[in-house]
């Protein structure tokens, strides 16, 4: 096995032999190879690597032999969930590295990056991650108007014109937000920003 | 690969006012395993079509539209409908109720049980004001939400005309109370939810000063009423249990020559401060007793407000200095195991002197999480103490509504329930 000629992405500052055994057992710090969906494999620090609730309990249950496979995940999107668990994983949860990175990690992310990220870290059972990215998400859509949202989600508006008209009756009243202005004027934000026949 | 490399372009400009050209140009997205369809022939329909646009608008659409990249359903419709609702309880519960305009099942979301487990599981949206202005005629109620600097008017019109006082609010529950008719009421209600229920009577027909608390982990709430307003000393303390739905008797408190309107709640023990002499009675909620606490109140104290702060810490706040010169406002922490009053801050004199013109101008004050908010009466101002960061703050964008206003800290959630 050993002998195999093996794609390993090396990460950065880990030195590593060309043939690497798939996960140290003697070594103290413990490696897990975790392969991509396209067969790419990654060689992760166990202790990152357990950054996965999912991951985690496949070490604790004997998965020792070979590479992890995640179907589900490719290779540039796991690369990035692995930078997000070097930055996490034991650090403390006010840690301003931790906190700057998280801000440029939303920041840079290609919508269909933070989409997959999110699967992602649904299917690795990462919690902060997927809080991160729906947060980053939920912070998107609440700048939109319904017009913007309804293309967003690739969603078909099943209202009738009566039906609509009912519910943009009941959000008139919540919506009605008076904002005060830097000289004190107030002035009402109306509406749901409908765009409307 | 054709990607968007700004995620924040997909919001158009930032006002909010439809330019669905732009947003539209800048949707460029893809199939799920991120390659290009580019098959020339295929025009794809644009499934969200808006409503009302007529057909000469839909086709200069697709003549924006890069002749290279087609469009392809959002990959966004592709989010499973559990991961969609982890989006939508994160957005601001205030922000939520213009979403339900999109579809109908997001009308239904708020009501969803997936939403709302959800929703109960991540961080409080933030600290809000809620304020209750009443007169014969009408009431209005308005929420204040700190992190988004905005007011939201809540329509309240279930909220019945003997509604007068308002009790508190707790883990996203409001209680009110008054007389209606010759009975004295307690009314609970979730403002998100607009569920409200009127509790059951007390044993005891009299004006109460009330507590209501919270309890998110047994989900339950409990009202507590201690003293009598016009200083019956006869009468035991009442508490009212929405697990049972009903009230109990407990201990008449202890003796006191008078009390005080000035009660916080704080790790299962209701303060109550009494008045001549100043001192402090304590109940616990377990015990249903009454105790004594013989903590020192500072000298020449005046006005005296209990402030709950979080994990068990207890506020009094108030002036020191009879004379409007030298007066200064202070806050106190109790020091639980030596049973003394500790001084932990003083309010600077720009802000004691921009809040109160006169030195005996009234003023409310009230916490949350160690959070202490003092409003103006008059003025309708609003400053704000951050105890943990020892910061002093005006409150933006929250004047006049505070005029002639109950106030008081507010959480808005959508899980916590009336029963």
């Amino acid at each position: 096995m050993a002998s195999e000629a093996v794609a390993v992405k090396i990460q950065e500052g880990v030195a590593v032999d060309a043939v690497v055994p798939a996960a140290s057992e003697t070594s103290a710090q413990r490696k897990i190879l975790l392969k991509s969906v396209e067969g790419e494999e990654f060689l992760v620090d166990e202790l990152f690597a357990r950054g996965s609730k999912m991951i985690s309990n496949m070490i604790d249950d004997g998965f020792t032999e070979g590479a992890i496979p995640l179907p589900n995940v490719t290779a540039p999107v796991l690369s990035k969930v692995v930078e997000y668990w070097k930055h996490h994983v034991g650090k403390s949860e006010t840690d301003k590295d931790a906190r700057e990175f998280d801000r440029a990690f939303v920041k840079d992310a290609s919508s269909s990056v933070l989409f997959d990220i999110i699967m992602a870290a649904n299917y690795l059972d990462c919690k902060p991650l997927l809080d991160l990215a729906c947060q980053a998400v939920a912070d998107a859509i609440r700048d939109m108007n319904v017009e913007q949202v309804r293309g967003f989600f690739g969603i078909t508006n099943d209202f009738t014109p009566e039906e609509e008209a009912a519910v943009l009756e009941e959000n008139r009243e919540w919506s009605n937000a008076l904002t005060v202005t830097g000289n004190g004027q107030k002035e009402s934000n109306e509406g749901g920003n409908i765009v409307l026949p | 690969m054709v990607g968007i490399r700004d995620f924040g372009s997909l919001l158009g400009p930032k006002n909010g006012s439809s330019n669905d050209n732009e947003y539209l140009k800048n949707t460029i997205v893809m199939a799920r395993n991120g390659v290009r369809n580019t098959s020339p022939s295929r025009q794809k329909v644009i499934k969200t079509k808006p409503r009302g646009f007529d057909e000469e608008t839909v086709a200069t659409f697709s003549k924006i539209i890069h002749p290279d990249v087609q469009m392809e359903d959002s990959i966004w419709g592709l989010l499973p409908e559990d991961l969609l609702n982890e989006v939508l309880a994160r957005v601001p519960p205030f922000l939520l109720f213009r979403l339900r305009s999109v579809c109908k099942r997001w009308n239904s979301v708020l009501y969803d049980s997936s939403f709302l487990k959800f929703h109960s599981q991540v961080p409080s949206h933030g600290p809000c004001l809620l304020t209750f202005w009443k007169n014969a005629q009408t009431h209005q109620c308005s929420v204040f939400s700190l992190p988004l600097k905005t007011w939201y008017k809540i329509p309240f019109r279930f909220l019945p005309d003997w509604a007068f006082w308002l009790v508190g609010s707790s883990g996203g529950l409001v209680c009110f109370s008054g007389f209606d008719g010759l009975s004295f009421k307690t009314l609970v209600c979730n403002p998100l939810t607009q569920a409200w229920r009127v509790l059951p009577s007390m044993h005891y027909n009299q004006q109460r000063q009330l507590v209501m608390v919270v309890n998110r982990t047994d989900r339950s709430f409990k009202v507590i009423a201690a003293s009598d307003i016009y200083g019956d000393k006869t009468l035991p303390t009442e508490v009212y249990d929405s697990k049972l739905d009903r009230w109990s008797l407990h201990q008449i408190m202890p003796a006191v020559n008078l009390c005080s309107s000035k009660m916080a709640f704080c790790d299962s023990r209701l303060y109550l401060e009494t008045l001549s002499p100043l001192g402090l009675m304590m109940y616990k909620v377990d015990t249903g007793q009454w105790e004594h606490i013989p903590a020192k109140f500072p000298r020449s104290l005046l006005d005296g407000y209990l402030v709950a702060g979080a994990q068990k810490r207890l506020f009094l706040v108030g002036r020191i200095g009879l004379y409007s010169t030298l007066q200064s406002m202070r806050i106190w922490e109790l020091d639980h195991a030596k049973t003394v009053w500790v001084e932990i801050s003083r309010m600077p004199p720009k802000y004691f002197r921009a809040l109160l013109r006169l030195s005996a101008e009234r003023f409310e004050c009230f916490g949350q999480d160690n959070l202490i908010c003092f409003t103006s009466w008059n003025q309708g101002k609003g400053l704000l103490y951050d105890v943990d960061r020892k910061v002093w703050s005006w409150i933006a964008g929250c004047a006049l509504q505070l005029c002639n206003s109950q106030v008081c800290f507010y959480e808005p959630r959508f899980d916590t329930s009336v029963n």
